[in-house]
C-alpha cells in the first residue's frame, strides 16, 4: 500500500513536472540555480602554498618572534660601530626587528660555498646578537656569512620575495618551484587543492593582499639544502599570487571561477546528486510509459 | 571702436612677449629619438637617472642646467625597461630661458604620452648629462617633471644589479650621505635602488658624487660622476 502511494507521489511530481506546471519548474529550477550561484561567488579564503628551490629569497619581516634564528655558527660583519662581540655560537640568538629587508643568498666564491644573509635598513637597528646576559644591537647593515656544511632551517613570518626578476648584473635566480591553491570547500572549513601553477627558472614571486600593489605577510621556512640552492616553502592566505617573468607584463595568479565546480568535492558530489536525480527521474517515466503502453495493449 | 579693439590685441601680444616667459630647449638635429618595445634594451650603466621628486605626472620634462657647453643629453628610461629615449638638447641663452624656479623646459613630442603618464614617479628615470650624448661627460644635472617645492628630494635611480648600494656626496664645503633602498615590487629590468636626500640639504657648490656597491660578499668597482647644482633664480 505504501509502495503504492509512493509511487503515485512520484508519478504525480513527474506528471507535474513534465506537464509544464509553472511554480515547481521555478522553484525545482531555482534550487539548482542559487546551488551553483551560491557554490561559484560564496568566499573562499584561499590559502596559496608557494614552496621550490631558488639562490635568493628577500623578507620583509614581521615582529613575529619565528624571525629569531639560532644560527650557531657564521661571520658577522657590519658596518656601524658595536662595542659588543659579534661572534655567533649555540648560545645566541640573531633577533631581526620589524620591518628589516634581508636577502638569503646561496654564494660560491673561491670554492668555499656559503650562505649569505645581508640585512638593511639606514638609520635604523635592524637586528640584535642576543645571549642571556646581553643583548647586541646592530644598525644599518647586517651581514652574515655561514658555511655551507651545515644543515640549517630558518622560520619565518615576513613579506617575501622569492628569486629575482632577471635584469642586468642578475646571477641568482628562482630554479623552480610550484603554487598550489588551496580553496576551502563549499560549506565546510576543510580545503582542497584547486589548482597548481607550475612556476619557470627566473619568475620573481609574492603574495598580493586586496590590491596589487600591497604584500600580504606570510610564513615559510627556507632550509639550506646544498651548497648552491635554498629550499624554501611559503603558505598564506591572500588574494593572488603575482609573478614577475622575464617578457611579460605581471602575471596574477588566482583560481579560476570553475575550479571550485570541479575540484570541490562538496559541490562535485552536490552536482553527482542532481545529475543521478534526473537521471532517475527520467528512467522512472520511460518506465512508466512502457508499462501503461502494456497495459493498454492488454 | 574696431581701432580700440584692434589695439587692445596688439597690446596683450606685446606683453605677454615681453614678460620674459620661460621657453623650450630645442632638439640639437631636429630628430627626435625614443623607443617604446617589450624588447627592453637595457644599458648596463649604474647610474640612470638624477630627478626632483614630483608630485605630478605628465610628459614634460625640466632641467636646472650650468652648462659651459651649448649642448646636453637628456635620457629617459621606465624601470620595466620597455621605454627609452635618448636626445641631445640646444643649451641656447636666446632660445631658452629658464622660467622663475631656474628650470628649463625641454622640447618632447613623443608619441607615448598616454604610456609615459601610466608610469609612478619613482618608475620613470631622467638622466641630463653635459655634452653629446656619446661623449664620456660625468657632469650631471637635475631634472623633474614637475614644478619643485619645498622640502622635495632629489633622487638617484641606480641599476644595482641586485647589489647593496651606498651613496656618497661631497664638496668643498661638507659630505652627504643619501639614503638608498631597494625597489622590491615590479619589474626593476632597467634600475632597482633609489637614493634620496632633500634638496634642502644641498648648498650652491657641485658635487662629486661615488655610488659604492656590495655584492657576493664583496665591493664591486666604484661609480663616480659630477653633481651640477643650480640655486633656483
Amino acid at each position: 500500500m505504501i509502495k503504492l502511494l509512493r509511487e503515485v507521489k512520484i508519478v504525480n511530481f513527474v506528471n507535474l513536472l513534465r506537464s509544464g506546471k509553472k511554480p515547481l519548474t521555478i522553484i525545482f529550477g531555482l534550487a539548482i540555480g542559487l546551488t551553483a550561484v551560491l557554490s561559484l561567488s560564496s568566499n573562499r579564503n584561499n590559502v596559496y602554498s608557494i614552496k621550490g628551490t631558488t639562490q635568493t629569497i628577500t623578507l620583509s619581516t614581521s615582529s613575529n618572534q619565528l624571525n629569531n634564528w639560532f644560527l650557531e655558527t657564521g661571520s658577522v660583519f657590519t658596518m656601524s660601530s658595536v662595542s659588543c662581540d659579534l661572534k655567533l655560537n649555540e648560545n645566541n640568538i640573531l633577533e631581526l626587528r620589524n620591518g628589516i629587508q634581508i636577502t638569503i643568498t646561496t654564494e660560491n666564491i673561491s670554492k668555499k660555498p656559503s650562505y649569505l644573509l645581508v640585512a638593511r635598513s639606514d638609520g635604523k637597528t635592524i637586528a640584535s646578537i642576543n645571549t642571556d646576559t646581553e643583548t647586541c644591537d646592530i644598525n644599518d647593515y647586517l651581514e652574515v656569512n655561514i658555511d655551507a656544511d651545515q644543515v640549517l632551517t630558518l622560520p619565518f613570518e615576513a613579506i617575501t620575495f622569492i628569486g629575482e626578476d632577471v635584469g642586468a648584473g642578475v646571477d641568482k635566480l628562482l630554479i623552480d618551484g610550484s603554487v598550489n591553491i588551496l580553496e576551502k570547500e563549499f560549506f565546510t572549513e576543510k580545503r582542497y587543492i584547486g589548482e597548481t601553477v607550475k612556476l619557470n627558472m627566473g619568475d620573481r614571486v609574492r603574495l598580493a593582499d586586496n590590491e596589487a600593489s600591497k604584500s600580504a605577510f606570510a610564513k615559510g621556512f627556507v632550509r639550506f639544502v646544498d651548497s648552491n640552492n635554498l629550499y624554501f616553502s611559503v603558505t598564506s592566505q591572500a588574494d593572488s599570487v603575482l609573478i614577475e617573468r622575464f617578457g611579460s607584463s605581471t602575471l596574477s595568479i588566482t583560481p579560476s571561477i570553475w575550479s571550485r565546480m570541479t575540484n570541490d568535492p562538496v559541490v562535485v558530489g552536490i552536482g553527482s546528486i542532481f545529475a543521478l536525480a534526473f537521471l532517475f527521474m527520467e528512467f522512472f517515466m520511460m518506465f512508466m510509459q512502457i508499462v501503461k503502453k502494456n497495459k493498454v495493449i492488454k | 571702436m574696431r581701432a580700440v579693439s584692434i589695439l587692445i590685441f596688439v597690446s596683450i601680444v606685446m606683453l605677454h612677449s615681453s614678460s620674459g616667459e620661460a621657453q623650450i630647449a630645442p632638439l640639437a638635429n631636429g630628430e627626435f629619438k625614443e623607443h617604446y618595445s617589450s624588447d627592453v634594451p637595457v644599458s648596463g650603466k649604474a647610474l640612470v637617472g638624477i630627478l626632483i621628486e614630483s608630485k605630478k605626472i605628465n610628459s614634460r620634462f625640466y632641467i636646472r642646467s650650468t652648462s659651459n657647453n651649448n649642448m646636453f643629453c637628456f635620457r629617459v628610461t621606465s624601470i620595466d625597461g620597455t621605454y627609452a629615449s635618448e636626445n641631445e638638447y640646444l643649451l641656447n641663452p636666446e632660445s631658452a630661458i629658464p622660467n622663475n624656479q631656474g628650470l628649463l623646459e625641454l622640447d618632447y613630442p613623443t608619441q607615448f604620452k598616454t604610456i609615459l603618464k601610466g608610469f609612478n614617479d619613482n618608475e620613470l628615470a631622467l638622466l641630463a648629462t653635459d655634452g653629446a650624448c656619446d661623449s664620456r661627460a660625468d657632469i650631471h644635472f637635475f631634472a623633474t617633471k614637475d614644478k619643485v617645492e619645498d622640502g622635495d628630494k632629489l633622487r638617484f635611480l641606480i641599476s644595482s644589479g641586485r647589489s647593496q648600494v651606498f651613496m656618497r656626496l661631497k664638496n668643498k664645503v661638507h659630505s652627504l650621505q643619501p639614503s638608498c633602498s631597494r625597489i622590491e615590487t615590479g619589474k626593476r629590468t632597467a634600475y632597482d635602488t633609489i637614493c634620496e636626500i632633500e634638496l634642502s640639504q644641498l648648498n650652491s657648490t657641485d658635487y662629486e658624487a661615488n655610488i659604492v656597491r656590495r655584492k657576493n660578499n664583496r665591493a664591486l668597482p666604484l661609480v663616480n660622476f659630477n653633481l651640477a647644482v643650480v640655486n633656483k633664480q
